[in-house]
């Protein structure tokens, strides 16, 4: 009952977000964030950091998706693997399928994050569930060295952030 | 006797087990092992594991838990990682230390030499001397002071513009040619990575170096693009090449490029004369980019489709995509985010108004028709 009444109220309020944000600002948002794709694609990377970062620290999931994989490939920024996975953790909860391939992928290469192969099946189930084939693939590798009950840990998990999203 | 045992045991085991350690966390860095193997060893459960005071693994051995390397440590594969910022060895062996690759990821194995050394060489870097006993710039090694010649010697080739063995001495872009160094926008600047505007210059490889870095970075790079599952970047690889080797793309981000194309786009090969591409026609490039420093690093994949008339007059009713390194997609024209590519039209529009749109490559790279 509890739960059911915060989820209601949860939507009421990205429901009032959503009404409070001005047409305008999310069409200068995707107008400045194609101002950092191109600049991305001109190789002009501080550019790129200048469009993208300031998107991804008001919420723009697509910009902070990007802006971990600048953080990942020490574009425009110094490299941090640690950052990277900051991004795409917080572009994953928000239900962003790439993000949440990419931070599986982290997890099972320890890099930025700690080595954890139940996290990295958790993340690339929920990345396979929107229908991308990369992630399941990975996972299904994953898998195979994972015991009886890291699997049971990692769909435990599963169930918890996919509940949370 | 015991004596003896424990040395063979402090000198021959434990390095080989921090040995291996070491190695199992670097194969699981390269995915090329994602097993626990090191896990087994640990079992509590074990009675030698107990028994032994000197196993790594043992909780009551006071060097384990401080053994970033320690192969049972639960976070070794992780602290072995020579870009985890943890690591105590990183600032001086970590091909990730900005002082050693030339900061930044980036694909490790795939890094130019001749650009790595020579910023490393680079007086201007703060690295240069202090990190690498092995620089020639560092001037604790003997060979650097000896060499009347080694450009990291302050009183030889490099910054003295008369010295005979400086083979740049005379050369516009020589970073100690006073006219150089006082225009910061020096167009030689990437000869000079003091130069401010030098990093951001395009970096040029040798056609060797190319085609061995795009050799290296292939693999890197389909399995980047496959992560966006989109057709096209999973399958370009088995399309037909266009180009010879990689070269450079000013129209791309000053990126090393390869062209493909697919059936439909046979007539790619034509060049210039190969008229208006039919619906279906669609062609790739793959990327990658080059830093001053050596430092080579996956860049997007290109793709133009041809879509049926009257998909897009703007566009000569080609559709843009662009698939990113971590596998998002931005593009595609008339599809989610369009606006995102609008600048791809207006640039192949503007570089090839009257080829519908296609850009070809330097004469030099073209495959034979």
């Amino acid at each position: 009952m509890f739960r059911a009444r915060s989820e209601l109220v949860s939507l009421l309020c990205v429901l009032c977000l959503a009404c409070s944000v001005p047409a305008g600002a999310l069409a200068d948002d995707e107008t400045r964030f194609a101002e950092g794709l191109e600049a991305y694609d001109a190789g002009d990377f501080d550019a790129t950091v200048a469009a993208w970062r300031p998107l991804a620290e008001a919420g723009h999931v697509e910009a902070q998706v990007a802006v971990a994989g600048l953080y990942l490939q020490g574009l425009g920024v110094r490299a941090d693997p640690a950052e990277a996975a900051r991004w795409y953790r917080t572009a994953a909860e928000a239900g962003d399928a790439v993000a949440q391939l990419n931070l599986g992928d982290l997890y099972s290469r320890g890099l930025g994050v700690p080595l954890d192969l139940v996290e990295a099946y958790a993340w690339l189930t929920l990345a396979a569930e929107q229908g991308n084939r990369w992630p399941a693939a990975r996972r299904d590798e994953i898998a195979v060295g994972l015991s009886d009950a890291e699997l049971e840990e990692a769909r435990k998990r599963v169930n918890r952030y996919r509940s949370s999203l | 006797m015991r004596c003896s045992k424990t040395k063979l045991l402090s000198t021959t085991v434990i390095p080989l087990m921090v040995f291996a350690g070491v190695a199992a966390g670097g194969m699981a860095v390269t995915g090329q092992f994602i097993g626990t193997p090191a896990y087994a060893t640990c079992n509590p459960c074990n009675p030698c594991a107990a028994a032994n005071p000197c196993n790594p693994c043992n909780p009551c051995n006071p060097c384990a838990a401080a053994n970033p390397c320690n192969p049972c440590n639960p976070c070794a594969a992780a602290a072995c990682n020579p870009c985890n910022p943890c690591n105590p060895c990183a600032a001086a062996c970590n091909p990730c230390n900005p002082c050693a690759a030339g900061g930044g990821a980036g694909s490790l194995k795939c890094a130019v030499p001749r650009l790595q050394t020579a910023a490393a060489c680079n007086p201007c870097s703060p690295c240069a001397a202090a990190c690498n006993p092995c620089n020639p710039c560092n001037p604790c090694n003997p060979c650097a002071a000896a060499n009347p010649c080694n450009p990291c010697n302050p009183c030889a080739a490099a910054c003295n513009p008369c010295n005979p063995c400086n083979p740049c001495a005379a050369a516009a872009c020589n970073p100690c040619n006073p006219c150089a160094a006082a225009n910061p926008c020096n167009p030689c600047g990437a000869c000079g990575a003091c130069n401010p505007c030098g990093a951001s210059g395009p970096v040029e490889l040798t056609d060797a170096e190319a085609v061995k870095a795009y050799d290296c970075m292939l693999n890197e790079m389909r399995v980047a693009y496959a992560k966006s599952d989109n057709n096209t970047a999973v399958n370009y690889t088995s399309w037909r090449r266009y180009s010879t080797q990689a070269y450079l793309s000013a129209t791309h981000g000053n990126r090393y490029v390869q062209n493909y194309g697919n059936a439909a786009a046979k007539a790619y090969g034509a060049y210039e004369d190969a008229g208006t591409m039919p619906a279906g026609a669609a062609l790739a490039k793959d990327s990658f980019s080059v830093s001053a420093k050596g430092k080579v690093t996956v860049g997007p994949l290109f793709v133009m489709e041809k879509m049926p008339a009257g998909f897009y007059a703007k566009s000569d009713d080609w559709r843009y995509t662009m698939v990113m390194p971590n596998g998002s997609i931005f593009g595609a024209t008339k599809g989610a985010g369009s606006a995102k590519v609008e600048f791809c039209i207006g640039c192949h529009i503007s570089v090839a108004p009257d080829a519908d749109s296609l850009m070809f490559l330097p004469d030099d790279y073209r495959v034979s028709r």
